[in-house]
Formats: C-alpha cells, sequence, structure tokens
C-alpha cells in the first residue's frame, strides 16, 4: 500500500505495538503530526518541554520493560532530548527517539531549525539514523525498535527529513525486516561455566552483586535460585534495587558510596564476587587498587566491553544473563555458608545505633523518616521514582523494594529533573500501579513544567518533595571536603503546594512527623495526581559515605551517639 | 605499541564518524588511516593505526564491535605483516641542478611500498633538495593481519 513517510511513521510505531508517544510538535516533524490524526489507537502525551518527553520514554521502558518513544523537532526541538537519550544510554534503557529534520536539500546550509543531531547524539546512542527518503523510513524504524530492545538495551535515534515524512511510497513491513551483515551474539562457553561453578562451588565467603542486568534479562527467579541453592548473600547497585526481594534473609542492601558499612565490608572480605549484569561503576567500587582484594570475580554480562573494563575478572561470561544462570544452577551445589553470615552479622556492629530511624528526632522532620514512613504506609508496594541527589540515597538505604521495577532512577549519568516526568512515563505506562516521584526541591525545580502535562493528561501520579532548602548533596560535599563553605548551594524556592494547586493539582505541606503518616494517606485516597512538600531538616547528610578514591571500607559514618566522636573512619 | 586495526564494515554513511568516535572517546589519536570500499560495494575495508596499550586494544575492539556497521575487527602489532602506503612526492631541487622531468624546476613521484622503505626514500630526497609530501597511510590485509583474529561468534562459540 503506499503511504507517506510520516504515515510509515505511525505505521510502523502500531506494528511495532506502540501505544503512547511523549512529544511536542514543530516545523520539520509536522507532516508526521498531520498524519498522526489518522492513528487513533496511538496516544500522544504533549510534554511541556522535549527533556520531559525523553524521561517519559525512559520511564515507560523502565516501568514496562517495553520500548518507549518520543518525538520532537529539528533544532532546539532535537537538542532537548539529549540528556534525556544520554540518560537512557548509561541506565541501558530503550527508547526510540524520532525527529523531524529540515529538508534534505536544507542539510549542511544552517537552515532554520537545522543541527546534526545525528551527529550531536553519535557517542549517546546505541545507533542512529538520519533518512532522507520514504522508502528509508520502514526500515530504520524496524531496525532502531530491535536495537534499543536487543543486548544491552539503550536508545536509538531517528532522524527523518521533511521531504521523507511529505514523500509517499509502497509501505511493506515484511520487506523492511533488518537486514545485517554482523554476526549474532554467541552465547557463553560452556567450560568457562562449568569453571564459574566450580569457583561457586569452593568459595566460603562469596558475595553476589546483583545489577541491572537481572532486571534487564528477567533473570530474578533464576538469580533468587542461584543465591538460595549456594547460601550466597547478594549486595544490590542501586540499578539492581529491586533484583532481589529486599526482605529475602540473603539481601544484604546497597553496596557502593552509600552502601550500608556491612555490605561493603561484606565486599572487602569476600574470596568471590559474582557480578551479575553490573559494570563496577567507580560508585560502586571506591579504589579500584584495593577493592575486593582477596576475590575472585565471575562477571556475567552481555556487554563484552564491560568485562576488565574496571575491575580485571577471573571468568567472564559474555551472554544473557538469564540464559547464562539458567545454565550455571544445575551445576551448584547445594550449600550453606553460616559462618560466613556470621560474620557480616558482626560487620552490622553498631550501625543500628547509628542509624537515624533509631535517634531521638527532637521535632526534627528527617528525610529518612519521609521515606521510611512512605515505605510503611505504601506497605513497599509503590513505584518510586527518584531524582538525583541525597533524597536518591536515603530512598535506596529506607524503601525496601520487593519486586523489580519498582525502583526507577537515574544512576550512570544522575540526571537532575529525572523524576518527575520518568515517573509520569512510569505511571502512563502502569496505570494500575501506585507511582510516586520523590524528589528533592532543586531537582523538581527543573523539570516541574510537567505538572501541566499531569493535569492534562490526568495522571494520578503523587509527588512527595524532600525539601531541605539546599542542593543538598553538593552542599553534603562542600561540608566534608570543602570546609564547609556552601557555595551557591542555599536554595530559595517556591511554595510548592500553592504552586500545585495553581496548576490544579491538591498541595500539602509537611514539617513535623506526626503529620507525615495522615497525608500520605490522604494523598493515597486522592483520585488523581497530588504533591507533598516535605520540609525536612536542611543540613542532615547521607551516611555511610565513601569518599571519591577511597577504598570501600574507609566510609564516613554518622557519629555514633555512643562516642560522638564526629565523622570517623 | 602501535597497532594495525583492519575493520571490514558495512559502507555506509557515518561510519568512519562512529569509528573516530570510539577511538576519540578514549583518548587515543589516529596515526594514520585508510578507507576504500571492497569488491562488494557493500562493505568497505578501514585500515587505521593507533599507539595503544593491551588494556587500551581491547577497549577498541570491544568498542568496535559495538558499532552496527561494523562486521569484522582484525588487528596486529606485527611488523612482518604486509602494511603498504603510497605517497606522493614534489621533489623541488633547491641547489638548482636540473631534473629529468618535464619541468625543469621540480619532479613529482608517486611511491608504494613499506612505510618504512617510503621513509627512507625521502631522508635520501631530503639530502637533495626540499620535498613535499601526501602519504596515504598504511594499509593492511585483512587476512593476515588479523589471523589470530576471529569474528566474536567463532571465538565465543559454544562447546556444547
Amino acid at each position: 500500500m503506499i503511504r507517506t513517510g510520516a504515515e510509515i511513521i505511525w505505521e510502523c510505531l502500531l506494528k511495532e505495538g506502540v501505544g503512547t508517544v511523549f512529544g511536542y510538535p514543530g516545523g520539520a516533524i509536522l507532516p508526521a503530526y498531520d498524519a498522526l490524526t489518522k492513528y487513533k489507537k496511538i496516544h500522544h502525551v504533549l510534554v511541556r518541554h522535549e527533556q520531559g518527553a525523553a524521561h517519559m520514554a525512559d520511564g515507560f521502558a523502565r516501568a514496562s520493560g517495553r520500548v518507549g518513544v518520543a518525538m520532537a523537532t529539528s533544532g532546539p526541538g532535537a537538542t532537548n532530548l539529549v540528556t534525556g537519550i544520554a540518560t537512557a544510554m548509561l541506565d541501558s534503557s530503550p527508547i526510540v527517539c524520532i525527529t523531524g529534520q529540515v529538508n534534505s536539500k536544507l542539510i549542511g546550509s544552517d537552515a532554520f531549525q537545522e543541527i546534526d543531531i545525528t551527529g550531536i547524539t553519535l557517542p549517546i546512542t546505541k545507533h542512529n539514523y538520519l533518512v532522507t527518503r520514504p522508502q528509508d523510513v520502514a526500515p530504520a524504524m524496524r531496525e532502531a525498535f530491535e536495537l534499543a530492545a536487543s543486548g544491552r538495551p539503550g536508545p536509538v535515534l531517528v532522524d527523518i527529513t521533511k521531504d521523507a515524512q511529505q514523500g509517499s511510497c509502497e509501505f511493506d513491513w515484511e520487506e523492511a525486516t533488518p537486514h545485517r551483515l554482523r554476526p549474532q551474539q554467541a552465547h557463553a562457553q560452556a567450560s568457562l561455566i562449568e569453571e564459574a561453578a566450580r569457583l561457586i562451588n569452593r568459595s566460603q565467603r562469596p558475595v553476589i552483586l546483583a545489577g541491572h542486568g537481572i532486571l534487564l534479562s528477567g533473570a530474578m527467579r533464576d538469580v533468587m535460585a542461584l543465591a538460595e541453592r549456594a547460601d550466597i548473600p547478594v549486595a544490590v547497585t542501586l540499578l539492581g534495587i529491586g533484583s532481589f526481594p529486599g526482605s529475602h534473609p540473603l539481601n544484604l542492601g546497597m553496596m557502593g558510596m552509600h552502601g550500608e558499612a556491612w555490605v561493603n565490608m561484606a565486599i572487602q572480605e569476600a574470596d568471590l564476587l559474582i557480578a551479575l549484569g553490573m559494570r563496577f561503576d567507580d560508585r560502586v567500587t571506591g579504589n579500584l587498587k584495593s577493592y575486593a582484594p582477596l576475590a575472585k570475580k565471575i562477571h556475567v554480562e552481555i556487554d563484552a566491553s564491560e568485562i576488565n573494563k574496571n575491575v580485571p575478572v577471573d571468568i567472564a561470561l559474555v551472554d544473557d544473563l538469564k540464559r547464562t544462570v539458567e545454565r550455571l544452577l544445575p551445576l551448584v551445589h547445594e550449600t550453606q555458608h553460616s559462618k560466613w553470615h556470621g560474620r557480616i552479622r558482626s560487620f552490622r556492629g553498631e550501625s543500628s545505633v547509628r542509624d537515624i530511624q533509631n535517634l531521638p528526632d527532637e521535632g526534627h522532620l528527617y528525610a529518612a523518616h519521609v521515606i521510611h514512613d512512605l515505605w510503611r504506609e505504601t506497605s513497599g508496594d509503590a513505584v518510586v521514582v527518584t531524582d538525583v541527589g541525597q533524597h536518591q540515597m536515603w530512598e535506596a538505604q529506607y524503601y525496601r523494594h520487593e519486586r523489580p521495577r519498582s525502583l526507577i532512577t537515574s544512576g550512570g549519568l544522575g540526571t537532575m529533573g529525572f523524576a518527575l516526568p520518568a515517573a509520569i512515563g512510569a505511571k502512563i505506562s502502569r496505570p494500575e500501579a501506585e507511582v510516586w516521584a520523590v524528589v528533592g526541591d532543586g531537582g523538581f525545580q527543573m523539570t516541574m513544567a510537567e505538572l501541566a502535562t499531569i493535569v492534562q493528561e490526568r495522571v494520578a501520579l503523587k509527588i512527595a518533595i524532600i525539601n531541605n532548602g539546599f542542593l543538598g548533596m553538593v552542599r553534603q560535599w562542600q561540608e566534608f571536603f570543602h570546609e564547609g563553605r556552601y557555595s551557591e548551594t542555599p536554595l530559595l524556592s517556591p511554595d510548592f503546594a500553592r504552586l500545585a494547586e495553581a496548576f490544579g493539582i491538591p498541595g500539602r505541606r509537611v514539617s513535623e512527623r506526626s503529620q507525615l503518616a495522615g497525608v500520605v494517606r490522604e494523598t493515597r485516597a486522592t483520585d488523581g495526581p497530588m504533591l507533598i512538600d516535605f520540609r525536612v531538616e536542611q543540613e542532615d547528610s547521607v551516611y555511610p559515605m565513601i569518599p571519591a578514591g577511597k577504598a570501600l571500607h574507609e566510609m564516613i559514618r554518622r557519629p555514633s551517639p555512643l562516642s560522638e566522636t564526629g565523622a570517623d573512619a | 605499541m602501535r597497532t594495525y586495526f583492519v575493520l571490514d564494515v558495512e559502507n555506509r554513511r557515518g561510519v568512519l564518524e562512529r569509528i573516530a568516535s570510539v577511538l576519540r572517546r578514549r583518548m587515543l589519536q589516529i596515526e594514520t588511516i585508510v578507507a576504500a570500499p571492497s569488491t562488494d560495494p557493500a562493505r568497505a575495508v578501514i585500515t587505521f593505526v593507533v599507539e595503544t596499550d593491551d588494556f587500551g586494544l581491547v577497549r577498541i575492539e570491544t568498542g568496535l564491535r559495538k558499532i552496527v556497521e561494523v562486521i569484522a575487527v582484525h588487528h596486529t602489532q606485527d611488523a612482518s605483516d604486509p602494511a603498504i602506503e603510497s605517497a606522493i612526492l614534489h621533489f623541488s631541487d633547491a641547489a638548482g641542478t636540473r631534473s629529468a622531468s618535464a619541468d625543469p624546476d621540480s619532479l613529482l613521484l608517486h611511491v608504494s611500498g613499506r612505510p618504512a622503505a617510503i621513509d627512507r626514500l625521502l631522508k635520501l630526497l631530503e639530502k637533495a633538495g626540499r620535498v613535499d609530501i601526501a602519504r596515504t597511510g598504511e594499509e593492511a590485509w585483512p587476512e593476515v593481519a588479523g589471523q589470530h583474529q576471529r569474528p566474536e561468534s567463532e571465538r565465543n562459540a559454544p562447546a556444547d
């Protein structure tokens, strides 16, 4: 059948099963938006800024496991997507971004709203396309979806010139099948899997490092079976939270810069690390020279470029994680590591007395209280989308996630402004889920224009602003490492509750813990969106903290009420 | 170590930029690079030379393999592998002696051979006058350069 390039875009999206597109129209993408009026099965979410569209597509993808789609025009529309694309790239999130481009004859002439977006996004996409003919739209779209979702997922951009959208050609979905010459992804060698099993069976002090790849490959049950069979404690990365049930007795908690002390100590004393779908990020390892010095390392990872990149490993299994663990499992012996678990328990030591949860609040509302009580009130069942900074770490520490895809956060790029739009995408992808955006006062103000999107789209999103009047994590670094010089971190904000009301969203303010549960209950009981402005202690810090470049055991801990010695190592 | 990479790629717009991006992100400078279509017009062979260590070599290789258009990656440091370079030399006789060419004051030479041989020729000519040069960069033959490098699919093929 004959279709315009613009119509082919939507035909392809329908074929790919896309029901929602997040976007913003403009000159070079106008033919596509005009054609959209014929495709009623696709719901378009009009964002307030294209960055929001990319984050929404990202949140949609992370919450659902399906490819998220964002659309923008050329020039500034395309460049506004860039932060969202980079965020998706660093966290392996499958999104397809479609941008309009000026007429192909104008490319390279600095025409109005012309920008080389394929050049700009080259290092932050898995792949990108500049499509200049209508007959190339379908092959590019089809391959873009395949690439975004396959292997290590990630963003793909399809830039389509206006004349390619306006021109017509025969549309044949089957003919548009990608034909690439490269070899297929191989499987891990059986001998390496056998060797990995031998290491696991010989180990006395093993630790599983559970990363995002477990969620991406859907290997949660397999990893749990492995951990339970060999009685292996599990430490999770920030993006790996939810890959292993938070209440499971083998779950130690989060590792790394703001991981719990006992988790990092266990890694440092382990004789075997089984790294599953994680990439030994610098926020996870601390100083590489002193990282897990006693441990052999097995790395299961689909992306060969991650092997030996930061940490040399003894066995690399480059393959799909689920498939690999399925092959590994029958070779692993049932065993118990009681002595090792006892040792890890001893690492906990006085951690509980340092926990802010167990300290007298003296009338202060701490962010940790907010997160803890939110967890309690939601029974740990909510999908929480966090921004970046202190509240992100407190959420990771105090909200216990039992299910996969229940924490959505910008880990690799650390993108402030992510939470609100990503939470919109998450809620739209899973309307049945209770979705909370937990966001700092700084990050919220970066993308708060999307409150209008929430209202226009009637998205029943709950928003918790952890408002400490500072760019909190930067302030904390200034306190610890710059002698308390708070250079440009105090933050004046509007009255968020009244701001929400101006958008038509009910808003509340909470400044005492006694109010907290009641307002959270009211918010949960409210149909539609609601926002709570939590006025929390201004100068609290996230503990423990491993200063950049230090070893995992060289952490700054919350001062103990038993010693009151200040920060100690 | 000086390493020759020989890539078999799909002959598509932008592939060179993607390869350069992999190297740029690793802060490597391309010493020479040659790109040309192969006998199959859908494919091209790209040869480049970089200075790197063992760690960098693996990172380059795995980074290149992630490029959609890259079909195979070969590399070698073995100087005995045939690396050929072409050069156009414009020789001006500064001493004023006459050359055998039609132009009485200069000589245009096209030479091909091992890079070291071209270097030696240059030194010889420099003694006699001023030489302007345009070198193509080094080319190598993929099967020879990468005879120890099989495609990833073969290297990781399941034994079971």
